[in-house]
């Protein structure tokens, strides 16, 4: 019986691949469009998600203090809500462009020869470290509110600004200034 | 019985014959070597099981050495699937050369237990049926992990390649399926009959879908291992240069 179960799932893997080839297109990929793509990602990442005052504007507790000092239970009430929202949302926003530079990495990893296999690793674990918190802290924040595991939150954040770090250097090119010539070339 | 199994046989040598036919007036045959090899291999020994009739004396003994000729022929498809897709990506090109030793390991292994098993007498049909039904699962590990690694890297395939991929896949897994099922349900005759049909019915569908999918070949994305070097080699020339 256990070898019928071994064997069994040995071929529902091979139907899941069968399945996975038959659906994907036969083109090659579009480099230059994930290129682009990355360096809008990147840029969405390292400015406007996650910058540290941002991530901790959005969990310090001042905010909730002067709301529930301020106004009454029902306005307090809203503002937690909405704050849950926006936190859920930026959640979200972080894993997506995170996924996005991942599909660019992956994509186009094979003209990269630089890229050895402990910085492969590292950022793997990065990326799955990042996605995981991500839909981890959702769940959290859903069921708890805004104000739980900052600690976490800032774990998060800090992976995801090494893997920006990561792909700063190889996407620079893509937002490079043109060079000033201050001197007229010699004739 | 006879019947079915002969008319699934001659079947096989049908499209099989097609698909060679076609291959040679779309000049398919050298792109293709290895494939259209295992496909000739599979004609001859189709059109040798088919003219000994089932049931008769010898016809397992046949059944069997036909059986894994044409399966190590088929890993020589795997074979290429390994060159085509992992080699001209530079970081899989030792991991394609390591898959592609376990290969040839897996079929000397299996070349030695078959003799072993073909050895032993009385003839032992359940023996060979282990035999083919562990092969088949290790393809199926193969073919799985060269799909991972396709989709990790979003590796381009053209049409006939993955044509020639899926059809072979679907044997497989059939064959596998239908062998596990077989070997644990030996009491009942029926399920073993059953199974038997599934899978020489599998290899016309396998047929069938490379008949189909290599017929009308689009060569605009049918990329050969040296255009995937070319096409890789000049977009890093092209991010260097950018990028100075």
């Amino acid at each position: 019986m256990l070898q019928l179960i071994l064997f069994s799932a040995i071929g529902v893997l091979l139907f899941a691949s069968l399945l996975l080839l038959a659906r994907r297109g036969s083109g090659a990929e579009g480099v230059a469009q994930a290129l682009v793509e990355a360096r809008q990602a990147l840029t969405y990442l390292q400015t406007g998600l996650l910058p540290p005052e941002i991530v901790s504007r959005f969990f310090a507790s001042e905010d909730f203090d002067f709301v529930a000092s301020a106004a009454t239970p029902a306005v307090y009430s809203l503002f937690y809500r909405e704050r849950q929202k926006i936190v859920i949302a930026w959640l979200g926003q972080v894993r997506l462009q995170a996924k996005t530079l991942r599909r660019f990495h992956l994509g186009a990893a094979r003209f990269y020869a630089r890229l050895g296999l402990r910085s492969e690793l590292a950022l793997a674990v990065d990326f799955a470290s990042l996605l995981i918190a991500c839909r981890a802290l959702q769940v959290l924040v859903y069921l708890a509110g805004p104000r739980v595991a900052p600690n976490t939150i800032g774990t998060a954040a800090a992976a995801g600004l090494r893997i920006c770090g990561a792909y700063d250097e190889a996407l620079a090119f893509l937002s490079a200034r043109r060079p000033v010539i201050d001197r007229p070339i010699a004739s | 019985m006879n019947l079915v199994v002969s008319a699934l046989g001659w079947s096989a040598v049908v499209l099989l014959s097609l698909i060679l036919g076609r291959a040679y007036r779309r000049r398919l045959l050298r792109k293709f070597k290895v494939f259209y090899s295992y496909i000739a291999g599979d004609l001859a020994g189709s059109i040798l099981v088919s003219l000994v009739r089932y049931g008769q004396p010898g016809y397992a003994r046949w059944y069997w050495i036909v059986q894994f000729v044409t399966l190590f022929l088929g890993c020589a498809v795997l074979w290429q699937m390994f060159a085509r897709t992992w080699l001209p990506v530079l970081q899989l090109r030792q991991a394609a050369r390591i898959g592609q030793y376990l290969l040839l390991s897996l079929i000397a292994l299996a070349a030695v237990r078959f003799v072993v098993i073909e050895a032993k007498l009385p003839f032992d049909n359940n023996a060979f049926r282990c035999l083919e039904r562990d092969c088949r699962a290790a393809q199926a590990v193969f073919f799985t992990a060269i799909v991972f690694v396709i989709f990790r890297y979003g590796i381009p395939m053209g049409r006939n390649l993955k044509t020639i991929c899926i059809g072979y896949g679907f044997y497989v897994l059939v064959s596998l399926v239908a062998l596990a099922v077989s070997l644990y349900a030996t009491a009942a005759g029926g399920v073993e009959v059953l199974c038997l049909y599934s899978q020489a019915a599998s290899f016309d569908a396998a047929a069938l879908i490379w008949l189909i999918g290599l017929w009308d070949s689009g060569d605009a994305f049918a990329l050969s291992r040296k255009q995937t070097q070319i096409r890789a080699r000049v977009q890093g020339v092209r991010l260097y240069y950018l990028s100075t």
